[in-house]
C-alpha cells in the first residue's frame, strides 16, 4: 500500500507530516487530505481558508488542495464569486510567504555582514540555522 | 496488602472517619495498568474505581477512528459511581491512559453504602456533577474550537494532572481523544513546535513554554476548573459549618485494604 505524506502551507510556516498515512490509491489519499483540511480549518474558517495542503506519493507532490476550495462556510456563494474569494485566497497566501521570506533574507544578509566583520551572528528560522556553513 | 500509594483519591479524602468506615471493608487495593479496559459502554458496571494516582480516559465508541469526546479522570474523581447508583450500564468506555494505584469495590457496596449514608450519596453527587461539568465543556469545546485550541487545552490538563511539563503522549492517542485524523494532530503539533511552544519526542511532549500554550488554547479549561472549585468550595464550607469536615486521614493511615 502506497504511503501519502502531506505538507501544510499557511503563509507563516511550512509544516509536514513525514509519517504519512498507508493508503490504497490516491483517489484515497485525496479524501484524506480534504478530511485533514476540513479538520484543520473547521471553526476558523476566515483564518485558515488561505492555507494549502500537498499530497506527496514518493517524494512527489500529486494534488494541491487549497483549503478554501473545500470550505462549506463558502458553499452559498455564486460560483463566480466563490471562485473570485479562492483568488484572493491564494494569493493573501502567497504574499504572506513572499514577506517571511524576504524577512529570513534581511536576517541572512545581517548574518553575513556581521561575520564578514568577525562578529558572531546566527540567522535561524523555526529553530533551523538558515545560512548553510556559516558561524 | 499492596504498598500504600503517596497521594489519595479526591472522593476518600472527603470523607470523615466514621463515613470512611462504612467504605473500608469493602475496598480493595488495585494497580492500574496502562490500556487496561475498565469498563465498556453498554456493558454492566460490575466495580466503582477510585483512583490514587494515574489517569483514566473516558471516550464514547465510534464506528470509526476508535472513539471520541474523551475526558480525564484521576485521582480527583471516581469511575463508574454515576451507573453504579443507577444500577445503569456503563455509558462510556473507560481505559487506563496512565498507569497508577486505585482502590476498588464493587457497585453493588457501593451502591449500598450510599443507601445507608446520604452525606456519602450527597458527596457521590457533587462528584457526578464535576464530571458532568467537564464532559459538556468537553461537547461544547469539540463543536465550537478549533483543533489546534483543543490540543493545547489537553496538553494544559495532562500537565496540571500529571505535574510534569514532560507529558506522556503519542500523536496517535491524542487524535484518537480529539476524534480527528493523526495527521491533523501531527501537522498542528509541528505548528507549536515550530513555534518553539511543545517538542515533540518519542512517546511524549515537553511543554516549553506553556504561557504561549495558554494563549493558544481556548478558556474551556479554566471555565471547567473554576466551576469544580466553586462546586467543592460550598462543600467544604458547608462541613466546616456543621463540624462534619472529613478529617483528611493522613496518607500512612493504611486507606487500602487487599479486600475486606
Amino acid at each position: 500500500m502506497p504511503i501519502y505524506t502531506f505538507e501544510l502551507h499557511d503563509g507563516d510556516h511550512r509544516v509536514e507530516d513525514q509519517t504519512g498515512v498507508g493508503l490504497p490509491d490516491r483517489a484515497r489519499a485525496l479524501a484524506y487530505a480534504h478530511d485533514v483540511a476540513r479538520e484543520l480549518m473547521r471553526c476558523r474558517e476566515p483564518q485558515a481558508r488561505i492555507w494549502r495542503l500537498d499530497v506527496y506519493e514518493e517524494g512527489e507532490r500529486i494534488y494541491e488542495v487549497p483549503f478554501a476550495s473545500i470550505d462549506r462556510t463558502l458553499d452559498h456563494l455564486r460560483p463566480e464569486l466563490r471562485a473570485t474569494v479562492e483568488q484572493s485566497c491564494e494569493r493573501h497566501r502567497s504574499v504572506k510567504e513572499a514577506i517571511g521570506a524576504a524577512r529570513v533574507t534581511a536576517r541572512e544578509s545581517r548574518a553575513l555582514v556581521a561575520l564578514s566583520h568577525g562578529k558572531p551572528y546566527l540567522a535561524a528560522q523555526s529553530g533551523k540555522r538558515t545560512i548553510r556553513g556559516a558561524g | 496488602m499492596l504498598a500504600q500509594p503517596n497521594d489519595q483519591n479526591a472522593f476518600l479524602s472527603r470523607l470523615s472517619v466514621p463515613e470512611f468506615a462504612l467504605l473500608r471493608p469493602h475496598l480493595t487495593a488495585v494497580d492500574l495498568h496502562v490500556a487496561d479496559g475498565l469498563q465498556r459502554h453498554g456493558s454492566n458496571v460490575d466495580h466503582v474505581i477510585f483512583p490514587h494516582s494515574g489517569l483514566v480516559v473516558l471516550t464514547m465508541p465510534m464506528r470509526e477512528h476508535g472513539g471520541a469526546g474523551a475526558i480525564l479522570v484521576g485521582q480527583d474523581s471516581i469511575v463508574g459511581g454515576l451507573a453504579a447508583v443507577a444500577a445503569a450500564p456503563a455509558n462510556c468506555d473507560a481505559d487506563v491512559y496512565v498507569g497508577g494505584r486505585a482502590a476498588r469495590m464493587s457497585a453493588s457496596a457501593f451502591r449500598d453504602v450510599l443507601d445507608q449514608a446520604p452525606v456519602i450519596r450527597r458527596l457521590a453527587a457533587q462528584f457526578d456533577s464535576a464530571l458532568m461539568a467537564r464532559a459538556q465543556q468537553a461537547a461544547l469545546c469539540n463543536a465550537a474550537h478549533p483543533v489546534e485550541a483543543r490540543v493545547c487545552r489537553w496538553l494544559l490538563d495532562l500537565q496540571d494532572r500529571i505535574g510534569s511539563s514532560k507529558v506522556p503522549l503519542i500523536q496517535g492517542a491524542l487524535a484518537q481523544m480529539l476524534g480527528v485524523r493523526r495527521t491533523t494532530v501531527t501537522l498542528t503539533a509541528a505548528k507549536l513546535e515550530s513555534a518553539g511552544t511543545i517538542k515533540w519526542l518519542r512517546g511524549h511532549v515537553q511543554i516549553m513554554d506553556r504561557e504561549q500554550l495558554e494563549q493558544h488554547s481556548c478558556e474551556c479549561y479554566g471555565h471547567v476548573e473554576g466551576y469544580i472549585a466553586r462546586l467543592f468550595a460550598e462543600h467544604d464550607r458547608r462541613d466546616r459549618a456543621t463540624g462534619s469536615r472529613a478529617r483528611g486521614l493522613p496518607a500512612k493511615e493504611g486507606r487500602l485494604t487487599s479486600g475486606g
